[in-house]
């Protein structure tokens, strides 16, 4: 391990103590900052998982029937019954804070007379299976929304998780050894250089 | 109208009909391995010019839309009472005056929406709605649109739209039914709007509407009085069931009903009223006179239609065969 190219004086000694300290205290931070994140993601991905088999099995049922409802009508007609669309929705988007990590949280607004579950529209140009999927795909939003903020959300600590394991690391295995190495070092030659002066000393006490 | 007028019209109706896809192309499209090989086998059928365009862009509906219009343009151009042929194309002029109320309302261009079907040209249908008023059009559509305009006028509602037109479609249906004045005409024309109403009926309780919905949305055109069909929206799809297998519609009906629920199939009614209104439509094949032939013709091209639609859609996604067979409407030829 490579220590620092530092001038071998008791001034520098302290000051590298102090980095050494300081070190030493900002990896045990981190550490305790990484585990946490890594307790928390690990519970967010495991929720993500139930939650993404589940959204994809309603979606994907919901494809199905919907695919059923196209085959048996012009794709027109469809457009056009959807052509305007009858409910405004609007999204809230606003921050929560997991360990310093900025995560999004999403709400769906709703008019106050609306009911989402009740779409209007002709029943000439549709049919069952059309009420069938649109009534699936309604259902779906609310869990697709909550798990894009999750999904997100992981994204997010990911990155941070990534980020303060390289700090981590570089504090354990780098700074921290180096400085531990020059401290050392710096000992060794001011203990070298203290023998040096008794000896010179001692010889020059002889000589007289 | 004598029956007799009919007489060189029906004769080309006949020779359409062998044009007709039987019940063979669907099995051989049904057994097809994949997408390409089902479309191949419209090669051998009037729809053979545009195969190597679906194939290449998978855009059947186009193809699909092209036949049907030149059907109904040759048709209107030698069947003696264009109102006949309108029976059937009134559908598609109501969903043009639903696209065209919208752009009217937002603003927006839906102009890749329109089906140029009908006997009146869109142009005409869109001067109409803008002014309110036409020296082309017949009188029921002017009514449609000032009731439309009406309730827009009031409540701003873009949804309504919809669901008047199709309620004023099924009223116009009757009248237009009256005016050609054949009784088998308007026999089958309130037959139809029956089973309309059982359809809408059972949607409506599948999906829990309201009766001030089921008021709004059902025609008081057909043979059950609208009434009764309201009282039975807000009773459950197992006793709705009941009632209605005690009405003239008892074997459609009891055939929607799912063994196993005892409860009614909106999906299934859907299926079961649209074989019904082909059986009723099947008596034509035996008609040298008169104006059924005509109807008969093409409501056999409509399930021609759908049905080579549902095929391809199902063969584009990979649906085993038996799943698209159970969807199938019944077929005019044999």
């Amino acid at each position: 391990m490579a220590k620092l190219n530092v001038n071998p004086t008791r001034m520098e000694l302290a000051n590298l103590k102090d980095r050494l300290q300081l070190a030493t205290r900002g990896h045990k931070l981190l550490k305790d900052k990484q585990d946490e994140l890594m307790r928390q993601f690990i519970s967010l991905i495991r929720k993500n998982n139930e939650l993404r088999t589940e959204v994809e099995k309603k979606l994907t049922d919901a494809m199905q029937s919907f695919m059923m409802a196209k085959s048996l009508l012009h794709e027109s007609f469809i457009e056009e019954l959807m052509a305007v669309p009858e409910h405004e929705v609007k999204l809230d988007m606003g921050q929560r804070n997991i360990m310093s990590v900025r995560v999004p949280t999403m709400n769906f607004r709703y008019d106050e007379n609306t009911d989402p579950k009740n779409l209007q529209y002709g029943y000439l140009n549709s049919n069952s299976e059309l009420d069938t999927s649109l009534a699936e795909l309604t259902d779906v939003m609310p869990d697709l929304l909550e798990l894009s903020e999750i999904e997100k959300t992981c994204q997010l600590m990911a990155d941070e998780i990534e980020k303060t394991r390289r700090r981590v690391n570089a504090l354990e295995y780098r700074t921290i050894p180096q400085l531990k190495e020059t401290v050392y070092f710096i000992q060794m030659k001011l203990d070298e250089s203290e023998r040096a002066a008794i000896t010179r000393l001692m010889k020059v006490k002889d000589m007289g | 109208m004598q029956d007799t007028a009919y007489a060189s019209a029906n004769v080309r109706i006949r020779v359409y009909e062998n044009n007709l896809l039987t019940r063979g192309h669907y099995e051989r499209m049904l057994s097809a391995s994949n997408f390409e090989e089902a479309v191949n086998i419209l090669k051998d059928t009037p729809y053979r010019n545009d195969v190597d365009f679906v194939k290449e862009t998978k855009k059947y509906d186009e193809l699909l839309m092209n036949e049907f219009h030149m059907a109904y343009e040759d048709l209107f151009s030698f069947v003696p009472q264009p109102e006949l042929v309108e029976i059937s194309s009134l559908r598609y002029s109501y969903h043009n005056l639903k696209v065209l109320f919208k752009e009217e309302y937002t603003g927006n261009d839906f102009s890749s929406l329109l089906i140029p079907i009908g006997r009146y040209p869109v142009a005409e249908l869109r001067q109409a709605i803008h002014s309110g008023k036409s020296d082309v059009l017949d009188p029921e559509y002017i009514d449609s649109i000032q009731e439309v305009k009406q309730e827009l006028d009031e409540y701003h509602n873009v949804q309504a739209v919809d669901i008047i037109l199709d309620r004023r479609y099924f009223t116009h249906l009757k009248i237009l039914a009256q005016k050609i004045g054949h009784p088998k005409v308007m026999e089958i024309v309130e037959y139809y709007i029956d089973l309309n109403n059982l359809s809408t009926v059972s949607r409506a309780i599948k999906q829990q509407r309201t009766q001030n919905f089921l008021t709004t949305i059902l025609s008081s055109s057909g043979s059950i009085p609208k009434k009764e069909l309201v009282e039975l929206g807000k009773e459950d799809l197992v006793t709705a069931g009941k009632i209605l297998s005690e009405t003239k519609y008892r074997s459609i009906i009891e055939r929607s009903i799912d063994s196993e629920t005892k409860e009614l199939d909106p999906v299934k009614v859907d299926l079961e009223t649209d074989d019904a209104y082909m059986k009723k439509m099947q008596d034509a094949r035996l008609q040298a006179f008169g104006p059924l032939p005509t109807l008969g013709y093409l409501y056999a091209k409509e399930i021609e239609v759908k049905n080579i639609r549902l095929v391809l859609a199902g063969k584009e996604n990979g649906l085993p065969a038996e799943q698209i067979r159970e969807r199938m409407r019944l077929n005019y030829g044999t």
